[in-house]
C-alpha cells in the first residue's frame, strides 16, 4: 500500500482490497508522514476507531490519585453524619481529579475518556484513583481540526468511546465527574426494643431512615456539583449503597457519573439501522484446552 | 532449543475463530500453524529485598525519639524477571513461526501465572503464524493480539503492527514512623498521605515509561493495565502492569467515515 493510498471504507473509496493491505503488513513500510509514535492506551482498537469517527485520537494513559487521612475514633457508634470521611473522600476525589487533569494539560489532549473511578475506604483513609486516556484532536494535513468542540478546562468522562460516540452524535458533550457520598449511622436501638423486636417479623427503621439520609445528602450533593461544572444532566450514575465493611452501624451512599450538557441546539435523535445477524455464536479458542493434551 | 514443529504434516493448525479465519484469507494471509512460546524460571528471592530508594519520607513523630525514616523504591530485579521471561517466551513463539516460513504471528494470547509459588513466574504465549502470500518478508517477524477484520481495521486507520509487548513497575513504600496516619507530617482527618499517592503514581508512570522506551517510534493500544497492591513485611507493594501490541504508525491518520447505529434484532 502506498502512502497516498485513500482509507478504506472513506470516503470516495467503496472497495476494500484487503490484498494490498497484507502486502503492506508484510512489508512493515513506513513513510515519511508516519507520524509520532510513544502513545500507550488502554482503549481497544474499536474505541480508537470509533474516535476516529468523531474526529478523536488517543495520546496516553492519564491517571490521578487522591489519599486524605482520616482521624481516629470517627468511625465509633454515634449518631446523624461521619462529617470527617465525606470531607476526605470529597478531597480525595478533587486531588485525583486535579492531579489527572495537569496530566492531560501537559500531553496537550482535550479530556478523558473511559474513566475509571477506583474507590478505597479504610478505617484511617479515603483513597480514589481514575485512570483514563487522555484524547486529543485529529488533524488533516492542513493542521485543521476535525473535533470541534473547544473547552476551557480538560473534559473528565468515564463514558466508553462507544458512548462518547453516541452522546456527541446526538449534540451531547461530557463536561467532569460529579460525586455524591454520605456517610450515616444507624441510630442504636434502645435495649427494650432491641429484645422486644428479637421475636417479630419487623423493619429495623434505623437502618432504612439511615440509607434514605445519606441517599439525600450524597444525591443533592452530586446535583450541586452538576450545575457547578455548567452542566444539565448527567448519565451513568454508579451507585454504591451499603453498611461500611468496617462499621456496619454506618450506612455508606456514594454516586457518581459524568455531568453533560448539551451544545447543539436540539436533540439529535439517530437513524437507527436495523440488522438482523444470522451467523451463529462462534467458538472461541480456549487455551485451557492444550494443558489437557 | 528444539521447536514443537519439527516433522508436522502439510495441513495448518491455527487458533483462529472461523470469521477470523476467512479475513485473513481476504487479507492475503495465509496460515501455517498454532504456535507457542513457554517460558518458566525462578524469581530470586531477594528480589523484593532489592528495592533501591527513590525518595525518603522524614519521621514524623519528632516528639518520641523514634526516627524510623519512611522511603519510596522501585524493585527493578522483580520486574526485570517478569519481562525477561515474557521476551523469552515471545522470542521462543517468534522462532517456531520463523521454522515455518511466516511472515508475522496473528491473535497472539498472553497467560502469566505463579505455577508453584510467588516465586515462580510462567508465561504462556500463541498465536497463528501467518505467511503473507506475494509480499516480501520482513526483516523481523511481527506479532499482535489483533486478528482477522480488526487487523484489516488497523492498516486502514494508517498502521502496521509491531509486537505484543509486556510492561511492569513496582514501587515499595517502606513505612517509616505511622506514615499510614500521618499526612504529610500532621495528624488529623483531610490531610493528603503524600507517601501513598506517590506510590501509586511511581508504579503506573514507570510501567508507562517503560512502555514507551520499548520501542520510542511505536504505540501501544489495547493495553490491559493491572495494578496489585499487596502488604510485606513492613513495605506496601504496588505493581503496575501493562499488556498489550506496539504498532507502528506508517502513513497520516485519514478519518474514519462516521459509524452507523443499529438495533440488533434476534436473541
Amino acid at each position: 500500500m502506498s502512502a497516498n493510498a485513500p482509507a478504506l471504507g472513506g470516503p470516495g473509496h467503496q472497495e476494500a482490497d484487503l490484498g494490498e493491505l497484507g502486502r503492506a503488513l508484510a512489508a512493515g513500510e513506513a513513510s515519511a508522514a508516519a507520524g509520532p509514535g510513544g502513545v500507550t492506551s488502554d482503549l481497544s482498537l474499536d474505541e480508537v476507531l470509533l474516535l476516529h469517527s468523531v474526529g478523536l485520537e488517543p495520546v496516553q494513559v492519564v491517571f490521578g490519585i487522591g489519599c486524605v487521612s482520616i482521624l481516629n475514633g470517627v468511625w465509633v457508634w454515634g449518631t446523624g453524619t461521619v462529617t470527617d470521611a465525606h470531607d476526605a473522600f470529597q478531597r480525595a476525589f478533587s486531588t485525583a481529579k486535579e492531579s489527572i487533569r495537569q496530566q492531560v494539560h501537559a500531553a496537550g489532549a482535550v479530556g478523558v475518556v473511559g474513566v475509571d473511578v477506583d474507590v478505597h475506604l479504610s478505617p484511617h483513609r479515603s483513597e480514589v484513583v481514575v485512570t483514563g486516556t487522555a484524547v486529543r484532536s485529529c488533524t488533516d494535513e492542513e493542521g485543521r481540526n476535525h473535533f470541534k468542540v473547544k473547552y476551557r478546562s480538560p473534559f473528565l468522562c468515564d463514558l466508553s468511546a462507544r458512548d462518547f460516540a453516541v452522546l456527541s452524535s446526538a449534540g451531547w458533550y461530557p463536561l467532569d465527574l460529579a460525586a455524591g457520598v454520605s456517610y450515616v449511622h444507624a441510630p442504636r436501638r434502645g435495649l427494650g426494643a432491641s429484645i422486644g423486636q428479637s421475636v417479630q417479623n419487623v423493619e429495623l427503621t434505623n437502618y432504612t431512615e439511615a440509607l434514605y439520609d445519606a441517599r439525600e445528602a450524597a444525591m443533592e450533593e452530586m446535583q450541586a456539583q452538576i450545575s457547578t461544572f455548567g452542566g444539565t444532566g448527567l448519565v451513568d450514575a454508579k451507585i454504591v449503597d451499603r453498611p461500611v465493611p468496617f462499621a456496619h452501624h454506618v450506612v455508606e451512599f456514594m454516586v457518581y457519573g459524568t455531568s453533560i450538557r448539551m451544545l447543539a441546539e436540539d436533540h439529535i435523535h439517530p437513524e437507527l439501522a436495523v440488522v438482523l445477524p444470522v451467523d451463529d455464536r462462534v467458538r472461541t479458542f480456549e487455551a485451557a484446552s492444550l494443558r489437557k493434551s | 532449543m528444539s521447536t514443537a514443529t519439527a516433522g508436522r504434516p502439510h495441513a495448518f493448525d491455527s487458533g483462529l475463530t472461523t470469521p477470523d479465519f476467512a479475513a485473513c484469507l481476504a487479507m492475503g494471509l495465509q496460515p501455517l500453524g498454532l504456535v507457542q512460546g513457554y517460558f518458566v524460571g525462578q524469581i530470586s528471592s531477594w528480589s523484593t529485598y532489592s528495592g533501591y530508594p527513590v525518595r525518603n519520607y522524614p519521621c514524623a513523630c519528632y516528639e518520641t525519639g523514634m526516627h524510623n525514616t519512611g522511603w519510596l523504591g522501585r524493585v527493578d530485579d522483580l520486574d526485570q524477571a517478569w519481562m525477561s521471561a515474557h521476551g523469552t517466551a515471545l522470542e521462543r513463539m517468534l522462532k517456531e513461526a520463523a521454522d515455518l516460513g511466516a511472515h508475522g504471528v496473528v491473535g497472539v494470547t498472553t497467560e502469566m501465572s505463579h505455577p508453584t509459588n510467588a516465586n515462580s513466574c510462567e508465561v504462556h504465549l500463541y498465536g497463528t503464524a501467518v505467511l503473507s502470500v506475494g509480499g516480501p518478508a520482513p526483516q523481523r517477524l511481527w506479532s499482535t493480539q489483533l486478528a482477522g477484520h480488526k487487523l484489516a481495521k488497523l492498516v486502514e486507520i494508517g498502521y502496521v503492527p509491531g509486537s505484543v509487548a509486556y510492561a511492569r513497575c513496582t514501587a515499595m513504600l517502606v513505612e517509616g514512623c505511622n506514615m499510614e496516619f500521618y499526612g504529610s507530617g500532621r495528624c488529623g482527618t483531610g490531610y493528603i498521605i503524600t507517601p501513598l499517592q506517590d506510590a501509586h503514581e511511581l508504579a503506573r508512570s514507570g510501567a508507562v515509561d517503560v512502555a514507551r522506551r520499548m520501542s520510542p517510534a511505536m504505540s501501544m493500544y489495547g493495553v490491559d493495565m493491572e495494578v496489585h497492591e499487596t502488604e510485606g513485611t513492613g513495605a506496601t507493594y504496588i505493581t503496575c502492569s501493562l499488556r498489550g501490541s506496539l504498532v507502528r504508525r506508517a502513513r497520516s491518520t485519514l478519518p474514519v467515515s462516521p459509524p452507523v447505529a443499529t438495533v440488533s434484532l434476534g436473541s
